[in-house]
């Protein structure tokens, strides 16, 4: 086993941070504020080559595997902004690269790569792969096309141009993967929704009308969408890890910084034993859920399965990450309540790591499944 | 950043795991209600190459390194039976090893690499638990030798004929270590302490009365005592976490199988909705801890300061232990209470790396202090 970062790591890694430096921290508050990226964001990802890490070569891409990608995402996520969710076209990208033919990929990828579309990856509220719950959306064939109806939850930038990947189940057959276009007659999308956290993640509800979709925009063979559907469940939920990570981190040295400067007849506050453990115990989770998920990325580049490795590490990385934003904003105090201090914000968004792309009730039932098969 | 075992790592993790599985899962239950450790169980350690594996070759060890050491204890600790503390060789066998002379080192290294001798180390004392500045056991010069009084606690193999190291304080403030002949005359062991744990873990008082030991006794230099007790509980904090974490997996397995046996039905379909989740909560907690420690041993053999982060894996490592015993004694219910079960055992044994070793609110404060200073 060997734990060091190759040179290519520590250059996107370098890369994340030097591009969240100088573009989202210092608008990070007005992201918040205006529940808006502007929208030269994606543009200015795109010309760092931020958006094309995952893809191949031939797409316009730098085929660096998903745990760089990851590396990048951590970076990017430091800020506790929805910045990093841009990056999804190296979702998008890995998924047709595993589950697509070279046609789909050069068709659906670079513009991804290039800043000029956006994909949609996840399948929140999709609920097939667990066994519960039924499933919304539907597929017939009709004269050499499919047409797809249904409804589509949470969509995270659906309403926005380019592919998504959708699950539909034909009457009687297992389900099978789409690519879909955004803008298909058909496919409609909601106003964005207010959530709890995260402003500036454009979430809407879609609805699909009698949408079609040609043959050749179909991901593998027809019925064999729940192996689609493991993929982006397994990618979502490591990079989810990793953003979770970043929150925890960030949450943690705000109050690390806080507990300095923040006095009590003259002394910080840090040198109370209670304000130190409650960093302690955050600490001692961040490491192994930063390594743990860098695991489950590495088990990913080498060709294996990852679905309960990735659930796995989903459920503590957000666990954790839910936790260190709840110590940080004790150390806050009543100040930690007030939107002067960027704790308010993180504590929103951390606790949606447990139930986003897959809530952690999910996750549970697919580790324990794995753990009881024989 | 590799993850997977190298071709040697995986065979002594192998060798581990059979001897574990053949030697010792015969005679766990029997040796922890009170059996002896068969005679011979050191001597097929030693063969086995398991305590040598932190000493040089140069002196008859295998110089395996800190990431092995670590598979092997994780392996050995599996079937929750106390037999191995000739494995302490490795922890001080490494200690004598960078402080020592070339003279102690040719003196001491190549008896403990062959197992004749079970090395300890004493610190503790009846009054000085946590607090490491207040060592009360004295060390004076008195013409070619050292004496030394004062009463060291819970000092484990104290009882075994080998070298100790044993700390105590020279002119009232210089922290020194030194190695001590065990059973020279003024050196006197209690009975071993009867410890929830249960049997084999041979926990002992020692008190040393005008202990006299040669001038060439120190280890290291006069007043340079606490480097070395820093390395020493780093590395046996690592070591710890190795049987910490194979004590959660013990408690998880048996709560597979118990689930598994008893209501297995088609494919786990019969376990309850609770149970599942317990089962997720267990594992979930279990493999981001493992990749760390496995992190934190590689950064050992990198020749890296794990102070902090042997004190952070120890924290985490020892919740885990006991959060996961609970959860599974929870699932087994009553039938985990019953002696002869192997829960009952893994239930005792979980608890204790909350408490030894430096107990959790040491290394709280450890973890806080390196945040805090950063």
């Amino acid at each position: 086993m060997e734990f060091g970062l190759t040179e290519e790591h520590r250059m996107f890694q370098k890369l994340g941070k030097d591009f969240s430096d100088r573009e989202i921290e210092p608008i990070a508050e007005d992201i918040e504020k205006e529940g808006k990226i502007p929208p030269d964001m994606l543009g200015k990802l795109a010309s760092v080559g931020l958006l094309g890490m995952t893809a191949p070569d031939k797409c316009g891409g730098l085929e660096t595997g998903f745990l760089t990608y990851m590396l990048a995402v951590e970076q990017l996520h430091y800020t506790c902004t929805p910045c990093s969710w841009l990056m999804v076209s190296n979702e998008f990208a890995e998924v047709l690269v595993h589950a697509g033919t070279e046609t789909q990929q050069a068709e659906f990828i670079p513009s991804l790569v290039e800043g000029q579309a956006i994909a949609s990856v996840s399948f929140a509220g999709y609920s097939d792969e667990t066994g519960h719950g039924k499933h919304d959306i539907t597929c017939r064939q009709d004269n050499g096309h499919w047409v797809i109806n249904g409804v589509r939850r949470l969509d995270v930038f659906g309403h926005l141009d380019g592919p998504a990947i959708i699950l539909a189940r034909a009457d009687g057959d297992g389900p099978s993967a789409f690519v879909v276009s955004k803008t298909s007659p058909g496919y409609r999308t909601s106003e964005p929704l207010a959530l709890l956290g995260l402003r500036g993640l454009e979430v809407v509800n879609v609805s699909l009308e009698d949408v079609r979709v040609p043959e050749s925009h179909l991901l593998g063979g027809v019925g064999d969408g729940e192996r689609v559907a493991r993929l982006v469940a397994s990618l979502s939920s490591i990079r989810q890890s990793i953003q979770a990570v970043a929150c925890a981190q960030r949450a943690l040295d705000e109050a690390v910084k806080y507990s300095k400067e923040r006095t009590r007849r003259g002394v910080p506050i840090a040198a109370m034993q209670a304000v130190q453990w409650l960093l302690a115990e955050t600490a001692m989770r961040l490491e192994p859920a930063r390594w743990a998920a860098y695991e489950v990325g590495a088990a990913h580049d080498r060709g294996l399965d990852t679905r309960m490795e990735a659930a796995k590490v989903k459920l503590f990385a957000a666990r954790t990450a839910r936790d260190a934003a709840n110590m940080a904003i004790q150390v806050h105090g009543c100040y930690g309540l007030t939107k002067d201090y960027r704790i308010e914000r993180i504590y929103r968004q951390a606790k949606m790591f447990e139930l986003t792309e897959g809530s952690s009730d999910q996750q549970r039932a697919v580790v324990a499944d794995a753990l009881l098969a024989v | 950043m590799h993850f997977e075992l190298t071709a040697e790592e995986r065979e002594i993790e192998e060798r581990a795991r059979r001897f574990a599985r053949e030697e010792i899962e015969p005679i766990a239950a029997h040796v922890n209600e009170g059996g002896e450790v068969p005679p011979g169980m050191n001597a097929r350690l030693t063969e086995a190459g398991f305590v040598g594996m932190l000493i040089p070759k140069e002196y008859g060890g295998t110089g395996a390194g800190m990431v092995k050491c670590f598979l092997v204890l994780e392996q050995l600790s599996y079937p929750i039976c106390a037999c191995l503390e000739i494995l302490g060789n490795n922890i001080v066998g490494r200690a004598i090893d960078v402080a020592g002379t070339e003279e102690q080192k040719r003196h001491y290294l190549p008896v403990l690499a062959q197992g004749k001798l079970m090395a300890s180390y004493a610190f503790t004392e009846p009054g000085t638990g946590s607090d490491a500045k207040s060592l009360v056991t004295t060390a004076r010069l008195e013409g070619d030798n050292w004496v030394l009084n004062g009463i060291k606690r819970f000092h484990s193999a104290g009882n075994q004929p080998g070298p100790a190291i044993i700390f105590a304080n020279v002119d009232g403030t210089k922290t020194t270590a030194f190695i001590v002949d065990k059973f020279g005359e003024g050196y006197r062991c209690s009975k071993p302490f009867d410890l929830m744990m249960g049997h084999g873990l041979e926990t002992v008082d020692t008190r040393l009365e005008d202990l006299k030991i040669p001038k060439s006794s120190v280890l290291g230099e006069v007043g340079a005592g606490f480097n070395i007790l820093f390395s020493i509980t780093a590395e046996g904090r690592l070591t710890l976490s190795a049987t910490a974490l194979a004590t959660a997996q013990a408690a998880l397995d048996e709560a597979v199988l118990f689930l598994r046996e008893n209501l297995g039905g088609g494919g786990g379909a019969m376990v309850p909705d609770n149970a599942r989740w317990l089962l997720a909560e267990m594992a979930m907690r279990i493999q981001p801890a493992r990749i760390m420690a496995y992190r934190i041993a590689w950064l050992t053999d990198q020749g890296q300061d794990t102070r902090m982060t042997s004190a952070a894996i120890k924290l985490l490592t020892s919740r885990v232990s006991t959060e996961v015993a609970d959860m599974a004694m929870d699932i087994l219910g009553t039938d985990g209470l019953i002696k002869g079960a192997k829960m009952e055992r893994v239930y005792r044994q979980a608890k204790q790396f909350e408490l030894t070793e430096g107990s959790s609110e040491v290394q709280r404060t450890i973890v806080a202090g390196s945040l805090l200073m950063q």
